[in-house]
């Protein structure tokens, strides 16, 4: 099987995993895929992303000849390989979604085709405008079976990677995850709304980070061996979303957005942890300190510990109560 | 500012460290589930007021958020002589951050259309960047080709100060290095990229 035949098997695979376990409900209008629908491809693109662990290949993708399972290596350069681009990619569904929206949204009459695929591809992506006779949406297949509502592919693409990111990447069958995501999200079928479904299985309302991270895979591999340092999450995520957001109008030289909601998890963990770590004299310490680091009466000749004056750290007076205000202070 | 920060003071202060510990790990939690909803480009509740910015994007308000956490937990770390937490992913945007304010900083110097001012943050987790004066305005951009006017060096272990008040400004001159048009470059250590 080519790549993208065996992408489309787990794809759809997807689907079936869903009909088969979601069809326990009590009502068919319910059950299985009957959900609303801009979730159905979340469990579908799901599964897509099983095809790049190399244990869930090895399990079945055996060489014809030898019966040697996939190498690892190879399972590596192709996810590598498939990294690439996806900030096109991405613009280029944009593009079909709102061509799709597009040819819906007025009188039949008064639709162009050609005039709204000329325009969306040109707005929503950083493809060279093309011929008008090419008349593109005669391929655009899902122009009839999903009527306007093509944007449900990238709308559960975020869904389905927030989703992934549950799952232990080393091992996506270990642990939890798995079971959790059969019983909260496959087997509840539509008697659920779809809103409960994903928050269910993450235990947190949905968010882009997993999107974001996704995206920019591309640029983390460009960065990899060799380079003098990999691309952080935020250089990643900002290259493939500034290109997403200003397409060719984008200066070369201009800076990217910084994206990194992402991290605000990643440095109050650190934040958590120290503060667990501190000792009961350190916290009483660390006040005093900073309301009066020579104690009243001090002998002559006395030094304060490692302070922020003494690491040659001087905050101004008027702040010197930063560090437990700023905790508290409501945004 | 100030009188807020010593009622929080006055208040948290009388609860125990456990608590204190407990109410920041959720409040943490919650904080980051917002920022983490908003859609990036969408204009943020609040400005980003030390970039001149009347509406800022959501992604420069987070990423200022990020600044705040990153630096107020460093200053605890120095306080408390703990490791600090100068890594690429996480100090790289800070100072990322930062130095965007550097067109506003430089909103009053006046020079020639074109004159470029070079910012080097030392090792692995700083860049650079290049101030350019437009017509009316200064630039902040990731490259340039053109003739460099100042270049400004400072050590990564200094920049945050430099941007925080952590330190006066005699004290970062001595430790920078500006080649190039002094006067121009050292406007730099001017700018305070905190609220207060």
């Amino acid at each position: 099987m080519e790549y993208d035949e065996v992408r489309t098997f787990f794809h759809e695979f997807g689907h079936l995993m869903h009909h088969i376990l979601g069809g326990q409900v009590e009502w068919v209008g319910v059950s299985g895929i009957s959900t609303e629908a801009d979730f159905i491809e979340a469990p579908s693109q799901m599964l897509e992303e099983w095809m790049r662990s190399p244990q869930v290949l090895a399990s079945f993708a055996h060489n014809y000849k030898t019966g040697e399972p996939i190498p690892v290596d190879l399972v590596a350069r192709m996810n590598r390989a498939s990294a690439f681009g996806r900030g096109g990619h991405v613009t280029l569904q944009n593009g079909l979604a709102a061509i799709s929206y597009d040819v819906y949204k007025g009188s039949p009459q008064d639709t162009d085709l050609d005039s709204i695929c000329l325009h969306d591809l040109t707005h929503y992506t950083t493809f060279i405008p093309f011929d008008a006779d090419v008349h593109m949406y005669a391929t655009f297949g899902h122009l009839a079976g999903y009527s306007s509502a093509y944007y449900t592919y990238m709308w559960d693409e975020v869904i389905a990677q927030d989703f992934f990111q549950q799952f232990d990447r080393s091992n996506l069958l270990a642990g939890d995850a798995p079971m959790r995501y059969r019983r909260t999200v496959l087997e509840p079928g539509g008697s659920m709304s779809a809103n409960d479904l994903v928050k269910n299985f993450p235990g947190r309302p949905q968010n882009m980070s997993a999107f974001q991270r996704w995206m920019g895979e591309g640029f983390a591999s460009a960065h990899g061996a060799g380079s003098k340092r990999r691309a952080t999450h935020a250089e990643s995520i900002a290259c493939g979303l500034a290109k997403l957001n200003r397409g060719m109008n984008a200066q070369p030289n201009n800076l990217e957005p910084i994206l990194c909601a992402h991290l605000l998890r990643r440095v109050d963990e650190k934040l958590i942890d120290l503060l667990r770590s501190l000792e009961p004299s350190e916290w009483d310490l660390q006040t005093r300190r900073l309301e009066s680091p020579r104690p009243r009466g001090a002998p002559p000749g006395y030094a304060p510990p490692q302070t922020f004056h003494g690491s040659g750290f001087e905050l101004p007076r008027a702040r010197r109560h930063t560090f437990v205000s700023k905790r508290c202070r409501a945004r | 500012m100030n009188r807020l920060n010593q009622a929080g003071v006055a208040v948290y202060r009388r609860l125990s460290a456990t608590v204190l510990t407990d109410m920041m790990k959720m409040a943490c939690a919650q904080s980051a589930d917002f920022h983490e909803s908003l859609d990036p480009f969408a204009p943020a509740a609040f400005n980003v007021s030390w970039t001149g910015e009347e509406t800022s994007l959501n992604w420069y308000d987070t990423a200022r958020e990020l600044t705040e956490r990153w630096h107020h937990q460093q200053q605890i770390r120095l306080a408390t002589s703990r490791p600090e937490i100068m890594t690429p992913e996480l100090y790289h945007p800070v100072l990322d951050c930062f130095v965007r304010g550097l067109p506003h900083d430089y909103r009053d110097v006046d020079a020639p259309i074109g004159t470029v001012i070079r910012l080097d943050i030392s090792g692995d987790c700083g860049g650079q960047w290049f101030l350019l004066r437009e017509s009316a305005t200064w630039a902040l951009l990731s490259q340039s080709s053109e003739v460099v006017a100042s270049r400004v060096t400072i050590p990564r272990q200094l920049a945050w100060r430099v941007f925080t008040k952590g330190i006066d400004c005699a004290s970062a001159r001595a430790q920078i290095q500006i080649e190039g048009n002094r006067d121009l470059g050292e406007k730099v250590l001017r700018l305070t990229a905190i609220i207060g």
